[in-house]
């Protein structure tokens, strides 16, 4: 590992999480899938990269962060240390994927502390936007919010990546004087054991009451076909069908709201841009997105305050703590704005602000999360890895762009249009967008097909011998595929009524699966 | 049956409704709250923003105290959430519980961050330990998967 190659891998770290890709790092570059190919790309291997991030990625498909918290570690520095760990240890090329899944899932959980520094050190910087917002001055509350603090995550992101980095490069050797029977073991657990419990743990938060039916649908469909090939043709069509929708959304979308507003003037879209983009920046614990929505509305707020006091105190209230949905509380962006104009007319109150902001707040964040993180998420990312590992089937020696390409093009379409619809709703119709938006039965029956296409995409994942294989090893052809297909399926079964009784410690399964492969290996199963 | 009492000023949020309530399998959901309870516009958007399947209650503490004992004894699996530490202390008198967890308290002036993003005023943290003399087990914990803590 040299010096340049772990620097590009402490960038690759900063592009997971900074917020200059739009708001979109967190359904891109954070994905192990995506930045396990980006390690791949910079390190040489692409293709082993991207099969090591898809298989890491099976592993968080349940996977949602809220409100500041990860839920079983960093998955995008698992997936950058997994890439990085199966290219460079010196184990035998066979078993450099699953132990990679393994080395990264574990050093994933170093994301914890790295969270925990940089949401207290981002608390220094939001106390430094107090200071800018008590002598009313707006650019510094935004300026704040962008460079210094994108500076502190470069800070905190990039060396800590490039040392990991380093680290398991000055390892690599010595990983060959593991006894087999671990190396294989691991192996074993991380490519065909701990992909059951990805899909275990995605059914246990996605599944509604016919998730179960979609599932074995899509498990027997593929079983029957044989491979992935036939429903990764389906998932082709669902992704394209995505990304086209989203952009015709976003244009169809906006021209009917601009039609049906009720004001003639539309607001501004730097608060828009500010948000898209900025909303985590100074992510801290006092505040959490506080500091990004100050950040967002500031320059608003200094067009609109006509005296110094009241840009004080509007600036102060932004400033409070917040937390939602990123996208759609793009909506409460826009009202909050509009409301803002008004209050300096004379029209509305502080206090019917705050109230609006807490009180939406939380309403979005409950509807949003389970909806983006919940449900559009892994319908995209479970589709998505369909067609990757499909792909793998067809010639492990590429790195399944399609699927790739797929994803990131899907993802971020949707993503954009849910934020930019969700800015211009609030801006038409001001706090009966929520309202509208809540108790739309499109948005509402959307959900509820996303699972579906999930509960049948996972169900489809557990045939690909790389996510599931019970006993571990290549398929084994004719008759004996059946066998091993019904092995597989009765291991995610069986984890996902598991997940039930150790919800809070889904760790302790994946380490119980660790134990299981190596067992295996000590007693010769392959 | 009540799964879980916990305070969050959020009330009914993404870590409510993405994760406890699936973790739990939660079916109703009480939202205990003088505001709310008197906010047509806070109760409808809250309603509006529940899956399918899950009954909501939205009632001030004093009301929660007839849904909490019914809830109790019902075969249903009930969350109850209240908004500060004030609301969780009335509530306790109201209907005594054996158990609060502390999970959402942002920072506030007056209040000093205590653990990751929980923030509790002075007077918060003696009410929270009048509490646990009385036998309660008041414990700060923001998702299921995080570390339960007791020693604040």
């Amino acid at each position: 590992m040299s010096l340049f190659h772990a620097l590009l891998i402490g960038l690759i770290y900063y592009l997971a999480n900074t917020s200059f890709l739009c708001g979109l790092a967190y359904f891109t570059t954070w994905r192990p899938v995506v930045n396990g190919f980006l390690v791949g790309l910079a390190l040489g291997e692409p293709a082993q990269g991207a099969l090591v991030g898809a298989l890491i990625n099976v592993l968080y498909l349940g996977y949602l962060s809220v409100g500041g918290t990860l839920g079983i570690g960093d998955a995008a520095l698992a997936g950058i240390t997994g890439a990085t760990a199966s290219i460079m240890l010196a184990v035998p090329p066979a078993m450099a994927t699953g132990v990679g899944v393994v080395v990264g899932v574990l050093l994933g959980n170093l994301g914890f502390p790295l969270l925990t520094l940089r949401l207290k050190l981002d608390g220094r910087l939001v106390r430094r936007m107090d200071a800018a917002a008590e002598q009313g001055n707006a650019r510094a509350v935004t300026w704040l919010n962008i460079a210094p603090a994108q500076a502190l995550l470069f800070a905190i992101t990039a060396p800590a990546a490039a040392a990991l980095a380093l680290m398991i490069g000055a390892l690599g050797p010595l990983a060959g004087l593991l006894p087999d029977a671990l190396t294989r073991g691991l192996s074993i657990a991380g490519m065909g054991l701990s992909g059951a419990l990805g899909i275990a743990l995605a059914m246990r938060f996605v599944f509604q009451r016919w998730g179960i039916a979609f599932f074995l649908a899509g498990f027997a469909l593929a079983g029957v076909s044989g491979s992935l090939s036939l429903i990764a043709d389906i998932s082709v069509a669902v992704l394209l069908c995505v990304t086209a929708g989203s952009l015709i959304a976003i244009l169809a979308g906006t021209a009917r709201l601009r039609r049906d507003a009720r004001h003639s003037r539309r607001l501004p879209l730097t608060p828009f841009w500010l948000w898209q983009c900025f909303s985590h920046s100074a992510y801290s614990f006092e505040r959490l997105q506080g500091s990004g929505f100050a950040g967002a509305l500031a320059p608003l707020i200094e067009r609109v305050c006509a005296t110094l006091e009241d840009r004080k105190d509007a600036l102060k209230r932004q400033l409070a703590f917040f937390n939602t949905e990123v996208n759609l509380g793009a909506m409460l962006v826009s009202i909050v704005a509009r409301m803002e104009a008004e209050r300096a007319a004379g029209r509305a109150t502080a206090t019917e602000i705050e109230k609006t902001k807490s009180t939406l707040m939380g309403a979005l964040a409950g509807f949003g999360d389970p909806l983006i993180q919940g449900a559009l998420l892994p319908c995209v990312l479970s589709t998505a890895l369909v067609i990757l590992f499909s792909e793998f089937a067809a010639n492990p020696r590429e790195p399944a762009l399609t699927g790739l390409v797929l994803y990131v093009a899907a993802i971020g379409s949707l993503i954009f249009a849910v934020g930019w619809l969700c800015y211009q709703a609030g801006d038409a119709f001001g706090r009966d967008a929520v309202t509208q938006l809540l108790g739309s039965p499109i948005v509402v029956r959307g959900a509820e097909a996303a699972r579906g296409i999930t509960a049948f995409m996972l169900g489809a994942l557990v045939t690909s011998p790389w996510v599931v294989s019970l006993p571990p090893g290549p398929p084994p052809g004719g008759p004996l595929e059946f066998v091993r297909l019904g092995a597989s399926l009765l291991l995610t079964l069986a984890l996902w009524g598991l997940s039930w009784r150790i919800y809070s410690r889904p760790m302790l399964l994946w380490i119980g699966l660790l134990a299981c492969g190596v067992l295996m290996a000590l007693n010769g199963v392959i | 049956m009540i799964q879980l009492i916990r305070i969050d000023d959020r009330l009914v949020h993404g870590q409510v409704m993405a994760v406890w309530v699936r973790a739990l399998n939660i079916d109703h959901l009480l939202v205990a709250d003088d505001e709310s309870a008197n906010d047509a516009f806070a109760r409808q958007v809250m309603q509006l923003a529940m899956p399918k399947g899950m009954t909501l209650v939205v009632q001030t503490v004093a009301d929660a105290r007839l849904t909490l004992a019914a809830a109790a004894r019902d075969p249903h699996r009930w969350l109850a959430l209240v908004r500060n530490v004030a609301s969780a202390v009335r509530l306790h008198n109201a209907f005594p519980f054996d158990a609060l967890n502390v999970g959402g308290a942002g920072m506030m002036p007056g209040r000093r961050l205590i653990w990751r993003s929980i923030a509790l005023s002075q007077e918060e943290t003696a009410a929270l330990r009048a509490l646990r003399a009385q036998g309660v087990d008041v414990y700060l914990q923001m998702l299921p998967s995080d570390p339960q803590k007791r020693d604040w």
